[in-house]
């Protein structure tokens, strides 16, 4: 068994987990720079749970929430795990608790600003691709917003934090509180139903 | 290995669960590579995607956040302070109705009590003069024919006779 994915020797080197590179700080000096850590990491919790939630205002709402909770509680933060580790937790939490209640609050239309799989087209920037390149790449980024919009809670979330955020098992198993097993568990199942999908596209 | 890959030993090696011969096998089979990379090329699009729209959002500033959060708990959606409204209403309003309705009970009261009252007295005053003309004497008269033995039948009879003469000499 390896722990390496062929995939992370193809995809960029993403920025890094926890340490700021350019300071190299650990992560409690790191979070004494709140403004800084909110430059960083904003991007990647709003995107995730973007991915997550599938609404626009609510991912801004929680995203917002999730800084807020981390700045208030930030002297507990002891710096055992990475503060994108932390700061995922948070996230996560917060996104468990909004699918709660909106499973409670089922009557309510609570996905108003919610995206389309079209309008995310609207968010690829036009790089000078000609138009059939775009068609596809199109495609391609819908197939997996669909893919994962059918996969368990469970599923999607470590399939987002291993395939967008590019997390280690074990940096997924912290911040799901699952097992390193579970994890692997949960990643094979996403991995084969996104798999199915993408097979699908012509 | 010289069989291909299957499908779940793919979607292993993928998620980074294959054995190092399913990788060498995968590294270097065009086809396996192809279902590799179909895959990858989907999720890296998409996750491009992704990380190109969040970098593109503004990013507030911790003042904004908390100002914004501290506004957002502030204003309440507008059913929740309906909710609460009513429900203050409906607190206060108890104990005025209760209040007002009790003065309003008693003076009911009072007065189905004087009516009460009213009807009694007639009724006692009625008996009262039915006890009082149903008399065979009057009531002075009667001590004294309490003393006499059979007094009131004997007086009775007298009566009887003297009205029968009385009527007859007239």
């Amino acid at each position: 068994m390896t722990e390496t994915s062929p995939l992370n020797k193809c995809m960029e080197p993403t920025t890094t987990f926890g340490f700021i590179a350019s300071g190299m700080e650990t992560p409690l000096t790191e979070i004494q720079d709140f403004d800084r850590v909110m430059q960083v990491y904003w991007p990647r919790v709003l995107r995730f749970v973007m991915a997550s939630v599938r609404d626009r205002d609510v991912a801004e709402t929680l995203t917002q929430d999730c800084f807020w909770n981390a700045y208030k509680y930030r002297n507990s933060f002891r710096g055992d795990s990475s503060l994108n580790t932390w700061l995922m937790q948070i996230a996560l939490n917060g996104v468990r608790k909004f699918v709660r209640n909106r499973r409670l609050q089922f009557w309510r239309q609570v996905q108003r600003s919610a995206v389309d799989s079209s309008v995310m087209s609207n968010w690829l920037p036009d790089h000078g691709i000609s138009p059939e390149a775009r068609t596809l790449v199109d495609e391609q980024v819908r197939t997996v917003w669909n893919a994962t919009r059918n996969l368990s809670g469970r599923q999607r979330t470590v399939f987002l934090l291993r395939f967008m955020e590019d997390m280690n098992i074990f940096e997924i198993a912290q911040t799901t509180g699952l097992t390193e097993n579970a994890v692997n568990v949960h990643l094979f199942r996403a991995v084969r139903a996104v798999r199915k999908s993408i097979e699908e596209l012509p | 290995m010289s069989e291909h890959l299957s499908h779940d030993q793919i979607t292993k090696w993928i998620a980074g669960q294959s054995t190092a011969e399913e990788e060498q096998h995968g590294l270097e089979c065009p086809e396996c590579s192809a279902a590799l990379n179909r895959f990858r090329e989907s999720v890296l699009t998409f996750r491009f995607a992704m990380k190109d729209w969040s970098e593109r959002e503004i990013v507030p500033r911790l003042d904004e956040t908390s100002g914004g959060l501290l506004r957002r708990h502030r204003s309440q959606p507008p059913l929740r302070w309906a909710l609460v409204t009513m429900m203050a209403a409906l607190l206060m309003g108890i104990p005025i109705y209760e209040h007002m309705r009790k003065p309003a009970t008693l003076t009911e009261s009072v007065t189905n009590f004087q009516a009460e009252n009213a009807v009694n007295d007639d009724v006692r005053l009625m008996e009262e003069v039915n006890t009082h003309l149903s008399r065979p004497l009057p009531l002075p008269m009667e001590r004294v024919m309490a003393l006499l033995p059979n007094g009131v039948e004997q007086l009775g009879l007298a009566q009887g006779a003297e009205g029968t003469e009385g009527k007859e000499i007239r």
